[in-house]
């Protein structure tokens, strides 16, 4: 197969582990940083892989606030060929089937071989786009990848609950990658950098690509939120062992665990 | 919105439920909008009753988790249950089992060249069920294989979808779903604006129902046609498979653990003691441990009769997978977060306490 033409969805999360709770139970969400969610990185990584291996044609899209350009120009650096940041306030308010009709509009105008996602995202943990997405776009997914194989044409490994697949992987398709530590981003390069310089974030809005209104952002959400209840986590009042004597320490557990 | 009450919209004509203003009336639209979008189809909404539940099985017996989600359904049901079981001869033998946990109506789907979990054969085969049926609404166990389903049945049906819910309530026909979100510090309620409503459940949610031995129910056998089917080049089972969420006793290794040779010799101890080990976000990133043995949001949910975390902060995002009973914390901090969930806490090094007991074992 020749040099594949491959999609990266991207999303701008809250960095969830510098969110923390105050006294009162409430989350401390104020300047907590926006970050790259970890799962699209995978996805990310992947796909530049293949474009070092096999010379495959990267472009990463993201439909976010005006902001996450900054995040785009990052995946400019890491070396993919484009970056194209999907913004308008007919966006907001999305809920997962809103978000892959949008996501569809933009993909059935483009040229591609296989849409690269994270399985989930850190901030809904909801992992309802990729699947939605493959449906509105009538063509197969393939979820949980881990690793793909280029030997052999395009094999890729899916990690389900109790067994693993490989399987055989032709374009075109929607792939969802989870986190695997054997992977890593390749790092960017000087000339990466360089050329990143060059370049440039498209920005596109639902005009441009040719959305209706009434299918995208909250009028397209078939879900609602009703109701938000903070949950007021019960605090203890736990039995403190100090000392140093570990001895002690670990015979206090073993008579928890009944030995 | 009733427009077309029969069959699959195929075409562009037919204004599918999704289009509430129907500006995609004309045929213009069908150039610039993906297929899928147009190919909803739109179940009447004034009968739509009862709920379908997808059974997870392998052949032989269903997912663990589907009996505390049929007795869920069961509950809220204003009309019948239905079960959809993908399933070849063997899965006759699920029938009484399913009956007496509270299934009316089992659809048994065949197709005997069908091996494999294949996600897009089955979310084509089930639209065609919900055409049917007309479900009030459709859950699944949010396992990996419900939650590569559910999404790709929603959006066939231009339905509405709540991932991973922990409560599930009914009034008359509507559903009122409820999950965690920001860590499980918020509960978020969600409602549906149209039937039928779709939800995937978090396994082990519901208590199993007491079941009603010799409740007898309907069985239909259907074949299906298979589309856009997944080659599977080689299949493995993982073997020895330790399955954090169904353990009793956790040993769980968070960032104070600082060496490798400390994440072996927590094995060893599991091993003793009869635990299973899990970890942490960060031990899972630095591959010392599979994310498969990751608790937390990004993780696991696991409910373990005790949780023994050793050099574990505490994070939002660790605590959202947690439901211990118990919680020993070992901790060099006294003010570490999960001290405030913890039952006991040991201020001292995870390392040496885990070499202690191991030497308190073998004495």
């Amino acid at each position: 197969m020749s040099e594949p033409r491959i999609i990266v969805l991207m999303k701008e999360v809250p960095d969830i582990d510098l969110v923390t709770i105050s006294d009162e139970g409430r989350l401390e969400r104020e300047n907590v940083p926006s970050v790259a969610d970890p799962f699209c990185m995978m996805a990310l990584g992947h796909a530049i892989r293949m474009k070092k291996d096999m010379g495959a044609h990267v472009t990463a899209v993201t439909m976010g606030p005006p902001h996450a350009e900054g995040m785009m120009r990052r995946c400019l650096e890491y070396g993919t060929d484009e970056a194209i940041l999907l913004t308008d306030r007919a966006f907001a308010g999305a809920d997962t089937l809103a978000t892959a009709r949008a996501l569809g509009c933009f993909l059935k105008g483009q040229n591609y071989d296989y849409v690269f996602c994270g399985v989930q995202a850190t901030d809904g943990d909801t992992g309802q786009v990729p699947p939605e997405l493959s449906s509105i776009l009538e063509i197969p997914i393939y979820s949980y990848v881990s690793d793909i194989d280029l030997t052999d044409g395009v094999r890729m490994t899916q990690m389900y609950e109790d067994e693993c697949l490989v399987i055989d992987a032709p374009p075109k398709a929607v792939v969802s990658f989870i986190r695997y530590p054997e992977t890593n981003i390749p790092l960017p390069s000087m000339t990466d950098f360089i050329d990143a310089r060059k370049k440039d974030v498209t920005v596109m809005n639902a005009w441009m690509l040719g959305m209706p209104l009434n299918m995208i952002g909250s009028k397209g959400s078939r879900t609602r939120v009703t109701g938000i209840a903070t949950v007021l986590k019960r605090k203890k009042e736990p039995v403190f062992i100090e000392g140093n004597d570990v001895s002690l320490a670990a015979k206090e557990i073993l008579k928890e665990v009944g030995i | 919105m009733s427009g077309c009450s029969s069959g699959s919209c195929s075409s562009g004509s037919c204004s599918s439920g999704s289009c509430s203003g129907g500006s995609c009336s004309s045929g213009d639209c069908d150039s610039t909008l993906p297929p899928g979008i147009l190919a909803a189809y739109d179940l009447e909404q004034d009968t739509a009753d009862g709920v379908l539940v997808y059974i997870e099985n392998d052949g032989r017996s269903i997912h663990p988790s589907m009996k505390g989600l049929l007795g869920k359904a069961r509950e809220i049901s204003s009309g019948r249950v239905f079960g959809i079981l993908f399933a070849g001869v063997s899965g006759k033998s699920l029938y009484d089992e399913l009956f007496s946990c509270g299934v009316d109506t089992i659809y048994h789907m065949r197709n005997s060249s069908v091996k494999e979990f294949q996600p897009v054969t089955y979310a084509e085969a089930m639209a065609d069920v919900c055409h049917r049926v007309g479900p009030a609404s459709i859950l699944f166990s949010a396992t990996p294989q419900g939650r590569e389903l559910a999404p790709l049945v929603a959006a066939k049906l231009g339905a509405g979808l709540t991932a991973d819910c922990t409560g599930l309530e009914s009034d008359g026909r509507k559903l009122i779903m409820t999950r965690p979100a920001l860590g499980g510090n918020i509960l978020a309620t969600i409602a549906c604006d149209t039937f039928p409503q779709m939800a995937t459940v978090r396994p082990g949610t519901f208590p199993d129902p007491i079941p009603e031995e010799g409740r007898r129910g309907t069985a239909f056998s259907r074949p299906y046609k298979t589309v856009m089917e997944k080659k599977v080049v080689s299949k493995e089972r993982y073997t020895g498979k330790d399955d954090i969420t169904s353990a009793r006793i956790l040993i769980s290794l968070g960032n104070g653990i600082r060496d490798r040779e400390t994440v072996d010799r927590a094995y060893e101890l599991a091993e003793r003691i009869g635990a299973f080990v899990s970890c942490s976000r960060v031990l899972a990133d630095n591959g010392w441990m599979p994310y498969s043995s990751q608790v937390g949001q990004s993780g696991k949910t696991v409910s373990p009769d005790l949780y023994i975390a050793f050099g574990i902060s505490g994070s939002v995002q660790h605590m959202a997978g947690l439901r211990a009973k118990r919680i020993i914390s070992v901790n060099k901090d006294r003010d570490a977060p999960i001290n405030g969930y913890a039952d006991k806490v040991i201020v001292g090094d995870a390392k040496h306490i885990i070499a202690a007991m191991l030497k308190s074992l073998e004495e």
